[in-house]
Formats: C-alpha cells, sequence, structure tokens
C-alpha cells in the first residue's frame, strides 16, 4: 500500500499544528515499511503486494533481516575473543599476588569500594550528599534504557555495509551486510572484561576498520586486523577500486585487537565523537562535566570542562570546526575546536538530545526531553567565533489519528530520539512512550536553504511481536520478570525518566498501550549512501531493520 | 645573542620573524614565575589565626615575603634562563646504558643541582623564619641555666639536610625524566585555560613527590642521620674557628655532640614542617616548569608570511624554530579560508610554496623510511654473522671450509654489494676503498657554530670538546678554508672516539659491562623516533594539503604528485610494520622487554603512533581521492599495500 503523497510545502502547516493529518496517512498496524521511493513511503501487507514490484523496477535492494537474542550464549563470555587480554592469564603463575594487585580490575574494584564508602559517609554525615547521587542517575536511567532491549546501540562503518551492534550482554557483534556473515562467528562477540556497561560505538569516519566502544571506565578501541589479500597485479594495473571485496571471508579471516584508554576518575562514559579527520576521540561522562579529548594515534588524553554535571552528547560538525556537548541538565556547550573556547547555550525546555549538524555545518538542530519541539539553531559567525541563535522551531504535537484500516493510533509527542541523515535531506523522530502509535517512526524531508523547511513524508512501522516471544510486561520490557508487584500497579516510563525529579514526580503512562508493538530504541543512517539514505532502526525485540529511502 | 643558539640560527628569517615574541614569552615567564614564587610564599607564611583578624591582609604586604619572593625568583630565574639557552625539543637518547649514564652525569645537571640548591637554601630559610615559634629556628641550643657549650639543633640539620636533598633528587629525577624537554600538546587551547590545567597538576606532583622524597630521606637519615649530624657540627666549628682566627675574634665555640644510637629518629613536628618546606620548593618548580612549558609550546600568535615560515621548515632536526615553524604551518593549514588557499596559489615571480612544503614534508617522511630500512639492514646483516659464526664450526667438521658460501672475503663482498650507498657512506670514512667507487665528492659543507646532529648520538657530552674551543678552532678555520670542515675538528671528533671505543671495551670485559654496551631495542627506537613530533607533523601537514587539494588545487600540482607522495607514505609504513613485526633488537635479548612482553603491553609506543598516524593519513587520502585512485600507478609492492586500503582492509 502506498502512503498519500504530500503535497507542497508543508514546514508552516506543521508549525501551526493544524493539518498534519491530511497530508500524510498512518500505515495499518499490519503493515511494515519497506522503503521511500520519489518521496512516498511504500508499505506492504503481503508477499504479493504490488509495491514489492515498483520496489523491484526501482531497483531497491532488500536488506537482510537481522535479530538478535535477548540472552547470547555465555560461553562467549568465557571464552573471550580478544587477543588483548592484559588479565593475569599471560601473567606468570610465580607472581599471581602481584599480578592481581597490577590488574586494573584491582584497582578499579578498590576505588568503586573506597568510593562506596565515602559516599556512605557522606551520606550519613551530610544530607547534601546525594548529589553525586544525582548526577549518577541520568546514567543508571540510560543504562536501565538500554537494558530492556537486546540491542542497545549500533553504528554503521563509514564505507562499507557493515554494521557494529552492541548486545545488551557487552558484547560488540559485527555484521557485513553484503556478505551476509559476522564477525567474529554467532553467539561470539567482541568482549573483554573491561568492556563493561557499553552505552555507545562509533567506527572511525575514515574508513579504518578501528571501533571505539564506550565503555563504564574508558573506551574500548577495537581494530580489525586482516590477512594479506592476495593481490598479484603488476605495478602498471590499475587498482581494483569497483570491486571490493568482503570484509570478512573464509580465505583472509580477520582478527581484533583492543586497546584500553582511560583517565582515572573519569568513568561512567556515555557518549563518544571521532573528529571529522580521524585524528581526535572526544569522551563524555555521565557524571563528570570535563569532556577528554583522546588524540588516538599517541593516546594523549586532554580534558576540557564548563560547569555542567554530565555529558549526555557529543557531536562533532562535519567540518570539524565545532563540537557541541549536550549537558543532562538544560545545557548546550558548543565548543570551537582550534583555541577550545567554549559557549553555553541554555535550553529552558528541557535536556537537550539527539543533537544533529546540518552538512554545511553552519546549522544544527536539537529534541529535548519532556518537549515535542525540534530547536534549530544558526552559527552566525565563522570559526573562531561563537555567535549562535535560534532561527526555527519544529513542533509535533501529539494528535489522534486513524489508519485507513480503522484503527487509532497517537501519533507525535514527546520525541525521543531523531536522526539526521548525513546528507541533510531526510529526518527520522521517535517518540515517547508505549501506546499504540508511539512504535512509528516520523519521516520529514529537510530543506535547509535559505531557511530549514520540514516536509513530512509519512510514519514508517517496523515489526510486530512474535506470537511465540514473551509478550512486554509492565514497563514495558517483555523480558523483566523481575519487577515487583506494587510497580505493576502503575507503569512508569524508563526511558527517559526526568532524574531531575523524584521518582513520584515521574509521569504515569497509560496501561492501554502495553499491547504496542515494539518501539524503536535507536535509529541511525549510513553516512554514505548512494541512492538516497539508509534509515536503520533497531526495534525492541532485537530485531535491526533498514528501510532505503531512494531520493535524489 | 646566545639564547639564539637554541631556537636556531639568527641569519634565518623566520627566526629572526619570531625572536620578538620568544623574548616577549621568556619576559612572561619570568614575571609568571615571581608572581609564583610570592603567592606560594604568602600561602605558605599563613597561619590559622591570621584569618582571625587581618593578619591575612598584613601579611599580604610584609617586606618579608617580598624580598625572598625576589631573590627566590631571581634563582629560579636562572634555570629558567639557562632552560631558555639549552630549549630542548628533541629528544635526547643515547644507544646503550653506559652512554646514557656518561650523558646523564653532564655539567648541565652539575648546574641545575647547583641552582636549585641555592633556591631551596633560600625558600627553606624563608619558611623556618616564618615559622619560628613552632619550629626552634636557632642552630645552637644551649643548656638552661649555665654558661656552657651549645648543642647543634638537630632538627635544623634534618630540615635543611632535606632541603638541600629535594633540590638534588628534584634535578636528578627532571633529568632522567627528561622534563626539559618540551611536550607539545595535541590540542593548543588558549594560555591561561592551559596555565589553569596544569596548576593542579603541579600542585599534585609536588605533593607526590614530596611524599616519595620524604620517605626516601627520612629512611636514609635513620641509618645515616648520625654520621651527617656530626659532619654538619664539625663543620660548623670549623667554620667558626676559620671565622674567629679570620676576624681575630675569641676562641671558637665548642659543640656538644650527643653520643647515642646511631638510629636517628625525627620527632613528628619536624618531620610535617620538612614535608612542608619540600612541598613549597616543588610546588614553586613544578609550577615554573609548566608554566614555562604552556608559554613555549604555544603555537606563534604573530601573523608571519609564508615564505618566512616555509623557511623555518628546513631548519637542522632538533631546533626549536623548526618545531615552531611546523606548527605554525600546521595551524595555518587546519583553517579553511584565504590562510590555506594561499598555499596553492602558483606566482611567477616566487618557487611555488606549496612545492617545497611537499619537498620538505616527503624529505622527512623519507628520512625515517631510510633509517627504518637502514637499521633492519643492519640488525639482518648482523643476524646473518652470527648465523655464520654458528654455522662454521660445523662446516669446519664437514669440511666445506673451501665453498664460496663461507668464504670470509666473499661475504664480506656480498655485504657490501647489499648494502646501499648511503649507507657506505654512513658507515665509512671518506676515502675509504669500502666506499663505492659511484658516491660523488663529498660536497663542501658550510661552516656552522655546532657539531653536526648526527655526530651528537656518536658520543656524549663529557667527551665533546667545550664550546669555546670549538668557536676558536672554527674561527681560524674559516679564515684558512671557509668552504671545509677544519681537520683539526675532525682529529678531535676521531680521538673522542677512540676514548669511548676504549672505554666500552675495557668496560665490555665483564658481564655487568656487556650489559652496560648493549644496545638496547627501546634506546634504539627512542633514538629512531627522537624527532617524533616534527614527523607526525610533518606527515599531518601533507596530507592537509592532499586532502584540500580535490577543491583548491587548481593547477593540479598535487594530482600530478600524488603518485610520489603515496610512495613515499607507504614506504614509511612497510618500514615501521617491518620493525614492529621483526625487531632488530630480538626481545628475547633484553630481559627488560620480555618481562614487558609478558604482561602483553605494547611497548613500542612511538612506531606504533606513527603507524597509527600514517594510517589515518592514508585514509583521509582515500576518502577524498576515491574516485580517481583507479587512475593511479604505484610500484607493486605500494600497490599491494594501498590496494588494502582501497578495500577498507588495512
Amino acid at each position: 500500500m502506498r502512503a498519500a503523497s504530500p503535497g507542497g510545502t508543508f514546514a508552516n502547516d506543521v508549525q501551526s499544528g493544524k493539518t498534519e493529518s491530511t497530508k500524510c496517512s498512518l500505515p495499518d498496524p499490519d503493515e511494515v515499511t519497506l522503503c521511500e521511493l520519489n518521496g512516498a513511503l511504500e508499505n506492504i501487507k503481503s508477499n504479493d503486494d504490488p509495491a514489492l514490484e515498483r520496489f523491484a523496477k526501482a531497483g531497491g535492494i532488500l536488506y537482510p533481516s537481522i535479530k538478535l537474542p535477548y540472552e547470547v550464549d555465555d560461553a562467549s563470555r568465557t571464552s573471550s575473543h580478544s587477543y588483548a587480554n592484559w588479565s593475569s592469564k599471560t601473567r606468570s603463575s610465580v607472581y599471581p599476588i602481584i599480578s592481581h594487585i597490577t590488574s586494573l580490575d584491582f584497582w578499579i574494584a578498590t576505588q568503586a569500594h573506597l568510593k562506596a564508602i565515602a559516599e556512605n559517609a557522606c551520606r550519613l554525615m551530610n544530607g547534601k550528599a546525594n548529589i553525586q547521587l544525582q548526577h549518577m542517575e541520568y546514567y543508571t536511567t540510560l543504562l536501565q534504557d538500554m537494558q530492556r532491549a537486546p540491542v542497545r546501540t549500533l553504528a554503521w562503518h563509514h564505507s562499507r555495509q557493515v554494521l557494529a551492534i552492541v548486545h545488551r550482554q557487552d558484547s560488540v557483534h559485527i555484521y557485513d551486510v553484503v556478505a551476509e556473515r559476522w564477525f567474529p562467528r554467532p553467539t561470539l562477540g567482541l568482549n573483554h572484561p573491561y568492556q563493561r556497561d557499553v552505552t555507545c560505538a562509533v567506527w572511525n569516519p575514515h574508513g579504518a576498520p578501528v571501533l571505539a566502544v564506550g565503555s563504564k571506565y574508558g573506551v574500548c578501541l577495537w581494530r580489525l586486523l586482516f590477512e594479506q589479500t592476495g593481490f598479484q597485479q603488476g605495478g602498471d594495473a590499475n587498482f581494483d577500486r569497483d570491486t571490493v571485496p568482503a570484509l570478512f571471508d573464509e580465505v583472509h579471516p580477520g582478527y581484533a585487537w583492543m586497546n584500553f584508554l582511560r583517565v582515572p576518575g573519569f568513568e561512567s562514559i556515555t557518549t563518544l565523537a571521532w573528529s571529522p579527520d580521524g585524528q581526535f576521540l572526544a569522551m563524555g561522562s555521565g557524571t563528570n562535566s570535563a569532556i577528554i579529548i583522546w588524540d588516538v594515534a599517541a593516546e594523549v588524553p586532554t580534558s576540557i570542562s564548563r560547569p555542567c554535571k554530565g555529558t549526555a552528547e557529543l557531536k562533532w560538525s562535519p567540518d570539524g570546526m565545532f563540537l557541541i556537548q549536550a549537558c543532562t541538565t538544560h545545557r548546550l556547550i558548543i565548543w570551537e575546536t582550534r583555541t577550545w573556547e567554549g559557549k553555553s547555550l541554555p535550553t529552558h525546555h528541557g535536556r537537550p538530545h539527539s543533537v544533529c549538524w546540518m552538512p554545511d555545518s553552519k546549522m544544527f538542530m536539537f529534541a529535548m526531553e519532556g518537549s515535542d519541539q525540534i530547536s534549530v539553531w544558526q552559527m552566525n559567525s565563522p570559526p573562531p567565533h561563537l555567535e549562535c541563535k535560534d532561527v526555527y522551531t519544529l513542533p509535533v504535537p501529539m494528535r489522534i489519528s486513524r489508519t485507513s484500516a480503522g484503527t487509532m493510533l497517537k501519533v507525535g509527542g514527546v520525541i525521543k530520539r531523531m536522526s539526521f541523515d548525513p546528507t541533510g535531506e531526510r529526518l527520522a523522530l521517535a517518540f515517547e512512550g508505549d501506546h499504540l502509535g508511539a512504535e512509528l517512526i516520523y519521516l520529514l524531508a529537510v530543506r535547509t536553504r535559505p531557511l530549514p523547511k520540514f516536509q513530512p513524508l509519512g510514519y514508517i512501522r517496523g515489526p510486530k511481536w512474535n506470537p511465540r516471544e514473551p509478550q512486554p510486561q509492565p514497563p514495558r520490557s517483555p523480558y523483566r520478570q523481575e519487577v515487583d508487584a506494587p510497580e505493576r500497579g502503575h507503569t512508569r516510563i524508563t526511558t527517559t525518566s526526568n532524574w531531575e525529579a523524584s521518582p513520584q514526580n515521574q509521569r504515569p503512562v497509560e496501561r492501554s498501550g502495553n499491547n504496542a508493538p515494539p518501539l524503536p530504541m535507536a535509529l541511525g543512517f549510513h553516512p554514505q549512501f548512494g541512492r538516497g539514505a539508509l534509515l536503520t532502526v533497531v526495534w525492541e525485540n532485537g530485531k535491526i531493520g533498514c528501510v532505503p529511502l531512494y531520493f535524489g | 645573542m646566545s639564547l639564539l643558539h637554541s631556537w636556531g640560527p639568527s641569519s634565518n628569517p623566520f627566526v629572526e620573524a619570531i625572536t620578538p615574541e620568544l623574548y616577549n614569552r621568556l619576559a612572561s615567564v619570568l614575571w609568571a614565575t615571581f608572581i609564583v614564587v610570592y603567592t606560594l610564599l604568602y600561602t605558605w607564611s599563613l597561619s590559622l589565626g591570621d584569618f582571625v583578624g587581618f593578619g591575612w591582609l598584613r601579611k599580604l604586604f610584609q617586606p618579608t615575603t617580598w624580598f625572598f619572593s625576589f631573590v627566590a625568583s631571581l634563582l629560579i630565574g636562572v634555570l629558567v634562563w639557562r632552560r631558555v639557552q639549552n630549549l630542548q625539543v628533541r629528544r635526547r637518547v643515547q644507544r646503550t646504558r653506559f652512554l646514557a649514564l656518561l650523558d646523564f652525569l653532564n655539567g648541565q645537571l652539575l648546574a641545575s643541582a647547583l641552582w636549585h640548591s641555592a633556591s631551596s637554601v633560600i625558600l627553606g630559610y624563608f619558611y623556618l623564619r616564618q615559622k619560628q615559634s613552632r619550629v626552634k629556628s636557632d642552630w645552637f641550643l644551649y643548656p638552661e641555666g649555665k654558661y656552657g657549650a651549645p648543642e647543634l639543633n638537630e632538627n635544623l640539620v634534618f630540615i635543611a639536610g632535606y632541603c638541600l636533598f629535594v633540590a638534588l633528587a628534584y634535578a636528578g629525577y627532571r633529568r632522567y625524566a627528561e622534563r626539559d624537554q618540551l611536550a607539545f600538546p595535541p590540542i593548543q587551547r588558549g594560555l591561561h585555560w592551559r596555565i589553569r590545567a596544569r596548576l593542579p597538576v603541579s600542585l599534585s606532583t609536588a605533593v607526590s613527590l614530596g611524599t616519595i622524597f620524604l620517605a626516601v630521606y627520612n629512611s636514609l637519615y635513620l641509618i645515616c642521620g648520625f654520621s651527617l649530624y656530626k659532619i654538619a657540627a664539625a663543620s660548623i666549628v670549623r667554620i667558626g674557628n676559620f671565622a674567629a682566627t679570620f676576624g681575630n675574634k675569641s676562641a671558637p665555640i665548642g659543640l656538644i655532640i650527643h653520643e647515642g644510637s646511631w638510629l636517628r629518629w625525627i620527632g613528628l613536628r619536624s618531620l610535617l614542617h620538612s614535608y612542608l618546606t619540600g612541598m613549597l620548593l616543588l610546588a614553586i618548580w613544578e609550577a615554573v616548569d609548566h608554566i614555562f612549558e604552556v608559554f613555549f609550546t604555544a603555537p606563534i600568535r604573530k601573523d608571519i608570511p609564508r615564505s618566512t615560515v616555509l623557511t623555518g621548515l628546513n631548519l637542522p632536526t632538533g631546533q626549536y624554530a623548526q618545531y615552531l615553524a611546523w606548527l605554525t604551518l600546521k595551524g595555518q593549514l587546519e583553517c579553511r579560508g584565504q590562510s590555506r588557499q594561499s598555499i596553492f596559489t602558483v606566482r611567477n615571480d616566487e618557487p611555488s610554496p606549496l612545492k617545497a612544503v611537499l619537498a620538505s614534508s616527503m624529505s622527512i617522511v623519507d628520512r625515517l623510511s631510510e633509517s627504518l630500512e637502514v637499521e633492519q639492514k643492519k640488525s639482518k646483516d648482523r643476524r646473518e654473522q652470527e648465523d655464520a659464526k654458528r654455522i662454521k664450526p660445523i662446516a669446519a667438521a664437514s669440511g666445506i671450509t673451501g665453498s664460496s658460501v663461507f668464504s670470509p672475503q666473499k661475504r664480506k663482498q656480498a655485504i657490501l654489494d647489499v648494502v646501499s650507498d648511503k649507507v657506505k657512506e654512513f658507515v665509512f670514512q671518506p676515502g675509504s676503498p669500502a666506499r663505492s667507487p659511484k658516491v660523488p665528492p663529498e660536497p663542501p659543507k658550510v661552516l656552522q657554530d655546532r657539531w653536526p646532529q648526527e655526530q651528537h648520538r656518536e658520543y656524549p657530552a663529557l667527551l665533546r670538546p667545550p664550546r669555546q674551543h670549538l668557536d676558536a678552532q672554527q674561527t681560524a678555520g674559516s679564515t684558512a678554508q671557509s668552504q671545509s670542515i677544519p681537520v683539526s675538528l675532525k682529529d678531535r671528533r676521531a680521538t673522542g672516539q677512540e676514548v669511548l671505543a676504549n672505554l666500552q671495551q675495557w668496560i665490555a670485559r665483564w658481564k655487568w659491562g656487556k650489559w652496560l654496551v648493549a644496545e638496547t631495542l627501546d634506546r634504539q627506537t627512542k633514538d629512531l623516533f627522537a624527532d617524533f613530533q616534527v614527523q607526525v607533523w610533518a606527515i599531518q601537514v601533507l596530507i592537509s594539503i592532499v586532502v584540500a587539494s580535490p577543491t583548491e588545487d587548481r593547477f593540479g600540482i598535487v594530482s600530478d604528485e600524488l603518485d610520489t607522495i603515496l610512495e613515499c607514505l607507504l614506504r614509511c609504513q612497510l618500514g615501521l610494520e617491518t620493525r614492529l613485526a621483526d625487531p632488530p633488537v630480538k626481545p628475547d635479548e633484553d630481559p627488560w622487554i620480555r618481562n614487558q612482553l609478558g604482561d602483553n603491553q605494547l611497548l613500542f609506543r612511538e612506531p606504533y603512533a606513527l603507524l597509527q598516524v600514517m594510517q589515518n593519513s592514508l585514509y583521509r587520502v582515500v576518502t577524498a581521492w576515491y574516485e580517481t585512485l583507479g587512475q593511479r600507478k604505484l610500484q607493486p609492492r605500494y600497490a599491494r599495500k594501498f590496494q588494502r586500503y582501497l578495500d577498507f582492509r588495512e
């Protein structure tokens, strides 16, 4: 079934929030979105849907369905695949105690114990000692949220169709979409004792097979190593640029080497961002106002800070001139990356998240926690100046709408996730809540010149729950069995709860929504997609879906 | 000016252009030194009672604090001045432990120890003066109620000894840890931000070093304290005698020395005040050190013409001005706009700046590649020789000594054939028959007022002739034959080498001597990458140009040179990989490395880091030039390597 094609410019209508329902229809609950063709989303109901034919005629590619289980084999965690096992295994048995004392684990554990003792002592002596705990609340909430679904996050390789998927059990699985091959083999993953409480993963921006994984105590920098390829041609031959082999194959097995980048005292890593030239890696913590800029080659960290409680997100501008730090408070900090001067921008409506830069690095936008608005800001002057202003606000209010099959859905509302296509032409939004309709992803076309304009394209619908799998229980996760009985009575939002408010003030959610299909947990676009954009969605049931958006 | 020796030759236009700013920096450091010293002395002079009334305000204007701040700043200023005179940007490495030991114990260490000691005495005296009420600051303690010989105040001996110990230990620590070498930060923030970030570091270092030094000193005093006390007492008596004789006064005073236990325990109060004194000293020295580094590692803010900056790139390695030139150029190329575009501009009346930068960058990379290849070749030859030694007895036993394979003459010839002309030039003296006849005669070298860079690493400073002697010789030589190296200089060099060689042979007779004169892998690696920072900058500058060229190079200069640039980088990468995979000195031969490998730690920091830089740079080239790379033709070994980049498998 083809969604109604939106006609004309829609920006003003969306801004006024009046006639959105007339512009794009909603997919039925038994449909699934296949792709976007020429500005319209194609949804299919069955295998003989005519949309499939249109898709094939347009040269569309069906991406393999990837699904990760909730629990991976425990054996994978014991038989570590890393080649950087620095723990006591490699040490001589003559010095077991010394090796234990000198191991990082020991110091981390000791430090954590001492910290806990100090915190408890402070709590006893001083009522204000829970400030640190408030800082921790964002991090613990983030972890709880990520722990709900099998997949925590994912990252596209910048030059290959290769995905890095972070499982909830802290293992990283790499999947070559073209070769349909896993690395390491399924049920195994890239594991290491230091790789704990993973919250983010990012590939090197220049195609090098280097993956940075943010864990509790630092960054695990995984480098994939490959054996020599059989390039047998002579010097006069041109390079074989057109037939790039699969990243992983039987003939040339890959290996992985891990470097662990750590700054003592800088823990609870929540976000990572590579500089566009691949030289620096920025690292933010949920409990520390500073950010660390790593010179990755020399492994030299530099700390920069301005007052804020913690960092939720870091985003480097495409030209590398600015770095935005979204704080865990109502604040954005924008850094100029030559002089590293920073400017603090208050966001009065809530905690900023999902910061996205326009491709020309002259504008950026972000959503705010508890808000149904997207703010667009413009850089008024070139670096090293840090003058910027709010130029546009896009509201996406919640509304009740009816599908063609007559199902009533609530769409829009508080924005949970937002992802912007690297070409700057498509914007995908996921919404808060677990009601029927929260599973839909809102897709907009974007024009940035002279001023940003947003044109709705429709809603993307993902998979349904497998009837043989456990159904979602409050608070939403179908796998959570340990929910206390009193908590069953009133469900609460665990996705983005307000960590500054007390738990009593958290908003209840309607119980009627518990049967909603799997919710989108993470959104991402492939950094380089030739025919438009490739939207990738991590669903709550562990499924990873790719929706190609063919335009341009 | 004598300062210019460390910055670079004064005739260089870039050095000339930056000199005023560098003098400004020096003046800023000296001012900052005074402020730091005064602030810390004021802080240390405060007590809790000062905050009850306005004591803290009164002490702000206390003349003693100002006076001692001024005197201490003068002494520390001498240290700053000396550091500027010997500004070190390049790592100072000797290839063996023996040479490192000789290099360690040189005049700089002595001078550093002297000036640190002088400042420590002044600062320690100030502290004790301020704490008169808490510490008995009189040197002689007279018995109460009767006249008699006094006793030397042991607490003061302990504290004074500790001040001197801290000065000597800190001077040694600085020398050992190469703290004089400037470390350019990867991220250049504003000066006040960097100073703000560094001050807590200097305080924490002061605390940790102070704790270690006090623990060591206290342990030493526990055992040797009595001897120290007796020596101090005897010295004071002698000084008293001498002063009395000279001043024609009455008889000298006598001192009572209690013959107690040889284990000397010091009270907690003295320990505490020693600790605080040590912390004061270390905090001042560390803060000044960090401020110096912050000022002298900042990029040049002044607008310098591009052509002037380019003249600084080709200064001799290890010159401070060369580092600044690379840093300035890197900064100019990193920002978009007019500054970067100007490098791609070609004018008829002047040579292309683009070509000059490409040539300078590639020459640095090529030099490194060549050094890596030479080292690998030397190591290969050495191993072959060792293998031959092992095989020889077997061959003799089996009666194949006459075969051509084991003929020493042929073997030598084979080695000579394998070794490149450059290596022969490096190894053999001019005129030696071992040198290839194809090697052109050595061009006359321009006289320099210093030793050639390569010779520095051959023997330590102790065996070098004094600078004045060299200058005199060179002045004399320049009048006679201004276009050649004076003979006497070469003679002296040979003498130094001979002495060193004989000394090493003599030491190597013992087992520990062999350990001392053995060439170690880590030292060899450090030596190869002594200019690591410039090597990284050269690669980054080169890549910045290549990446910007598809949109900004309208004359296609970079496009024409891209094959050469890629081959240059790939050659270096292959050299680095070969070295990491097959190090010239096997880890088995070095117990230290063997232990480290047991922990599976990464040992070779610099080559690994440079490899990362190289890989990232080549990937940036691939990203920027991907569409046109299919038409490039490289040598097979480089093409094979580069194909891996195109497959994103490197």
